[in-house]
């Protein structure tokens, strides 16, 4: 029972496609045996035909021309009318032909057939005193030429106004165009006026600083070399030849008592462990201070310099004509106006046939008490 | 006295060439519309139109109800739908075998009523189904298989087969529910 219930499904299943033909042969010829004893598919069968004669039925052909003519349909409900109309396709479409039709059997208008031959509709106005029947006027066909030469010389026109339309449109952009460019190529001059004006001002500036700082750099050289005469006088009044030596009594001829001695050694002998500085408290009367600079080398030269510098390597003093002495010391004298507080280098060179030697090196603290 | 048109159908009965011009353009105005949608078979429907006026006019058909342009719109719109329909159905359905028995004029008047019954009927049941419904029967109507089918709506076909089951069954209960209604009506 069972099984001929779920047979009964699935026959129930495939009849529409049994009904259409598409069926595939075992599964029709399955059907068709199916069907033979069974009438409970049969009635299923029938409902499946109903469906698909519910598909095919369409509103009735009077009942469209009626409704094409705009008459009141005859025994038809216009609900239904309109129901089956919003959901059939087929109907509509032949609704529109039928329209179609009334609206083009009133007009004038030639027909065109399928072979697109113009029925010529001419023959009939001239036979016009024959026919007693209402007959269609049809147009002639110069009426066409002239509706083509309208369309035509409308397009022409409308071509031309918009050609000119655009000539315009093109003319005043370019306009635009070159007034920007001429209000740019004024701001540009107007910038470069500008910028000229401020080169040659910053020129002028800079001129008239370079003649300060020459003006400046004159004045700088003449107290220079006024200095320099100066330094030259002082260093020619220390040095000069057949002045008094400095081991001997100041210029005055005078004895002095308390005349300051220091042993100076070289910096690469120290004799502390404290710096290679040697130590020279010179007092506030002193006039001038002597200096014997130790040596220990046996290596004579032709000739010997010395030369004073300041910690930060200025010249102070030089003389080129020392001389050695038995002991192989050095001597100087110098006046305590050229020594302040302060950290100073002695250096002793060596001349041999014109090639100057450092020979030695000493380094000195002057404290003024 | 005869009016005009009589006169022009009695000219076109007889052959005259004028009155066959006329009538001939106005059957062809009215043929116009349908000619590409019944493009292979144009000739033939056209001729079934000059047949059937010339038929009902011998007949005595018209009876100047309306004018003869309007008499002979009507005809060959008849013929032309006609002819649509014939060619969009299938044959295995009941209602079209119904249908030829009507224009046979062999039915009794009672087949008649009970015919346009059936059309309206199925006419209501249709329009009652939900659209995808439609949809599936009509393409069952355009004959496509179930693996077509099943393709075309991206399901398979035993899914198919249930769908287009179910739409049946509610359509036959909407008839039912119809038919009841009417019993209803006429107690």
């Amino acid at each position: 029972m069972v099984v001929a219930q779920m047979e009964c499904n699935r026959i129930s299943e495939l009849l529409p496609w049994q009904v259409n033909g598409t069926l595939p042969a075992p599964e029709r010829t399955l059907v068709s045996e199916h069907l033979a004893g069974c009438a409970k598919c049969k009635q299923l069968l029938n409902e499946t035909k109903f469906m698909l004669s519910a598909g095919q039925t369409h509103v009735p052909i009077e009942v469209l021309l009626d409704y094409a003519e705009g008459q009141k349909l005859k025994n038809f409900d216009p609900v239904l009318f309109e129901n089956h109309l919003a959901v059939c396709d087929e109907c509509s479409e032949q609704l529109k032909l039928v329209s179609g039709s009334f609206d083009s059997i009133d007009t004038d208008e030639p027909i065109l057939t399928q072979k697109n031959n113009v029925v010529s509709l001419n023959e009939k106005r001239e036979k016009r005193e024959v026919v007693a029947a209402p007959v269609a006027v049809p147009n002639p066909f110069w009426k066409y030429a002239a509706i083509a030469a309208c369309v035509l010389l409308t397009l022409s026109l409308g071509g031309l106004l918009y050609s000119l339309h655009e000539m315009k449109n093109s003319q005043s952009q370019l306009l635009v165009h070159e007034h920007t460019l001429r209000e740019r190529i004024n701001t540009l001059e107007t910038e470069s006026k500008q910028k000229n004006d401020r080169f040659t001002h910053a020129q002028e500036e800079s001129k008239r600083e370079i003649e300060d700082l020459k003006t400046k750099v004159a004045e700088t050289k003449g107290k220079l070399e006024q200095k320099e005469r100066e330094s030259e006088r002082q260093t020619q009044t220390s040095s000069k030849p057949g002045s008094p030596t400095p081991t001997q009594p100041n210029n005055s001829g005078q004895p002095q008592a308390n005349v300051v001695v220091l042993d100076v050694f070289p910096s690469s002998v120290s004799r502390s462990e404290e710096a290679n500085e040697n130590a020279l408290i010179v007092p506030r009367n002193a006039q001038s201070v002597t200096m014997i600079l130790n040596y220990q080398s046996n290596v004579g030269f032709e000739s010997y310099a010395i030369e004073l510098r300041s910690a930060n390597g200025r010249l102070i003093w030089q003389s080129n004509n020392m001389r050695r002495y038995s002991t192989n010391d050095f001597t100087i004298n110098l006046p305590t106006t050229l020594l302040r507080n302060g950290v100073y280098s002695i250096n002793i060179f060596g001349f041999q046939k014109m090639q100057k030697t450092k020979l030695e090196n000493y380094t000195i603290r002057v404290t003024k008490s | 006295m005869q009016s005009p048109e009589q006169n022009l159908i009695a000219d076109f009965l007889a052959g005259e060439a004028e009155a066959v011009r006329t009538i001939d353009v106005w059957i062809k105005r009215a043929a116009f519309p349908y000619q590409r949608r019944l493009s292979h078979v144009w000739e033939d429907v056209l001729q079934s139109a000059y047949m059937e006026i010339t038929r009902l006019l011998q007949a005595g058909s018209f009876r100047g109800e309306a004018s003869l342009k309007t008499y002979l719109w009507r005809v060959v719109n008849s013929v032309c739908l006609t002819s649509i329909r014939k060619h969009t159905s299938i044959e295995t359905v009941d209602i079209e075998t119904v249908f030829e028995k009507v224009d046979n004029n062999s039915v009794s008047p009672v087949d008649v009523v009970l015919q346009k019954e059936s059309e309206s009927m199925a006419l209501r049941v249709w329009s009652d189904m939900s659209e995808d419904c439609r949809d599936l029967w009509q393409m069952i109507l355009r004959g496509m298989s179930y693996d077509e089918m099943s393709t075309i709506k991206g399901i398979t076909s035993g899914t198919l087969r249930v769908r287009v089951l179910r739409c049946r069954e509610k359509a036959v209960a909407v008839r039912e529910k119809i038919l009841q209604t009417k019993a209803v009506t006429f107690d």
